[in-house]
């Protein structure tokens, strides 16, 4: 008989710690939440080196929520414990006090989560600068140096960030996370996340996903935008070459970015200062090893716990909030604002130079690298087959990265 | 309806719009200013590092023709001033490239120059990628 009801109560203990018990129709939702996303990073392939790493973090931590738990410290009563000899005896190595009715206790430390202590580096802001680093690796800011004009393409894309946050705040949001939100519009990745993660932490999961969501949907949102804010006769326009830039100018351009942007915005220094870096290391030719670690272990080893643990902060209780929606809605808002923005200088420069740029170049200015540059290169192509617009989209482009870094220095400056 | 407006104004009337007012007039301001004078000093930067080295290639050409010059022609495929305009390209692919050319056009022929093919760019392959692959 005693071990029948050994056997149940173990049946209970073992119900009553399964997901059966524990789990809320919130994290069952999140589970098929986290099947989608799966199923558009597979079979879809929408940015599925981050997709697939958040989906999969968003399933375990709504399987498994405490995964995601702090490590937390129990006192534990030393029974039996008369003198503070025995108590030390009894405690298993733990450290021992004692107590004003003199009974003694020691303090159990229960480890955390796994997904907690990798989060660490988001909630540190550790890991979106070291993404930026491998960016740097593998960015050549050759076609901005040649054409620097494309930095007002870079800066005209990141307005659809400020007036986002006017939006938000007139949804109700606080400054801090209306800054958090608007910057979904600088369509990069891991300044959303720098920037969420220092203002408003318990909105990241949901601004990830949203962020990831639209760079992955940018040949689908930004043509329709380009192709309505500007004429057949503008997006045929044939670009001159341009001009071949020097191994110097390409090993300067780093350190006098860094010079000038950390010292105008200081808070913008860790994501501009870590993308300069690794710039530095592949122009400088000189330390080929880092900079192929930079690019390859080191950028995918981060990408990893940065996908996983940004998933895992989209509970059921956190995500499924009406705010996630205004999230979603504004985040979009954003990005069609920083297209239209972006092209709308790009007309801007087309009407002052007489016609020699294309408009079309304008919409890569939301970072997005390299998507949004394809995207103008192919919505340039349909007017005329011939015209490769690719070298010309990548300087606003990349001038993108930087325009968002600034704009992210500012909001954290501001709302921090 | 008019208590509808009354609300909305009350809710417009809670909210703190100084500071989304300073934040978009900051925020495009210095995004603006910082991305302008970054183009000026890239402008300024640029300009210089082009005139130096248009400077330095002006020696370096007079240099070479003066070189070639004081070179007695008919030196055989590895003579002459190859080696010292190899441009990055190794001691030992020089002499096969010499041996090469020399086997090929025999010993009357002097190779001036030897200059490593420009590579494509990373934006030169991704434009590759980009028009072959699927979309």
């Amino acid at each position: 008989m005693a071990i029948i009801n050994g056997f149940l109560e173990s049946l209970v203990g073992l119900y009553n710690d399964s997901g059966l018990s524990v789990l809320t129709w919130q994290n069952y939702v999140m589970i098929l939440v986290s099947f989608v996303l799966l199923y558009l990073a597979i079979k879809k392939q929408f940015e599925p080196l981050l997709l697939l790493p958040i989906a999969f973090g968003m399933l375990l931590v709504n399987l498994y929520p405490s995964i995601m738990d702090p490590h937390a410290t129990h006192q534990v009563l030393i029974e039996g414990a008369e003198t503070l000899e025995q108590a030390k005896a009894l405690s298993g190595g733990y450290p021992v006090f004692q107590n004003p009715e003199g009974l003694f206790y020691y303090n159990k430390i229960e480890a955390g989560g796994l997904l907690y202590y990798l989060y660490q580096g988001v909630k540190l802001g550790i890991y979106p600068p070291l993404i930026f680093l491998g960016i740097g690796c593998m960015t050549d800011f050759g076609p901005l140096i040649a054409n620097p004009k494309s930095f007002i393409l870079g800066a005209a894309a990141q307005i659809g960030i400020f007036i986002t946050f006017i939006g938000a705040i007139l949804l109700g949001f606080t400054d801090a996370e209306a800054g958090a939100i608007g910057i979904i519009g600088g369509a990069d990745g891991p300044t959303a996340i720098y920037v969420t993660s220092k203002l408003a932490p318990h909105l990241l999961g949901s601004i990830a996903i949203a962020a990831y969501s639209y760079m992955a949907l940018v040949p689908v949102i930004q043509p329709p935008i380009m192709k309505a804010l500007t004429t057949k006769k503008e997006r045929a326009v044939v670009m001159e070459q341009l001009r071949p830039v020097s191994k110097l100018e390409k090993i300067l351009f780093p350190i006098v970015i860094v010079v000038v942007c950390s010292i105008l915005l200081p808070s913008a220094a860790p994501l501009i200062g870590m993308l300069m870096l690794g710039n530095l290391f592949k122009e400088s030719g000189v330390v080929e090893r880092i900079n192929k670690t930079a690019q390859n272990e080191l950028m995918n080893i981060i990408t990893i716990f940065l996908g996983v643990t940004v998933g895992a902060t989209a509970t059921g209780a956190n995500f499924l909030k009406l705010q996630t929606l205004g999230i979603i809605l504004l985040g979009l808002a954003a990005f069609c604002v920083g297209t239209a923005c972006g092209t709308l200088f790009g007309k801007l420069m087309y009407w002052l130079t007489g016609g020699k740029v294309n408009p079309l170049i304008g919409s890569a200015g939301v970072s997005a690298v390299p998507m949004a540059a394809r995207v103008a290169n192919k919505v340039g192509q349909q007017e005329n087959p011939g015209n490769f617009l690719l070298m010309h989209a990548m300087g606003p482009n990349v001038a993108g990265v930087i325009g968002s870094a600034v704009a992210a220095g500012v909001l954290l400056r501001i709302c921090g | 309806m008019s208590g509808f407006f009354a609300k909305l104004g009350e809710y417009f009337a809670g909210l703190d719009m100084m500071t989304a007012w300073t934040v978009l007039i900051t925020g495009f301001v210095v995004v603006f200013a910082v991305l302008i004078l970054l183009i000026a000093i890239i402008k300024i930067y640029s300009t210089i590092v082009y005139k130096s080295e248009q400077r330095a290639k002006a020696r370096k050409e007079k240099k070479s023709k003066n070189d070639d010059d004081d070179t007695p022609k008919g030196t055989g495929a590895g003579g002459g001033n190859a080696a010292s305009a190899n441009g990055g390209v190794s001691g030992e692919v020089l002499a096969c490239i010499a041996a090469a050319v020399a086997m090929m056009y025999g010993d009357s022929v002097r190779i001036k120059n030897i200059r490593k093919a420009p590579a494509r760019s990373a934006w030169g392959n991704a434009g590759v990628r980009a028009n072959t692959a699927k979309f």
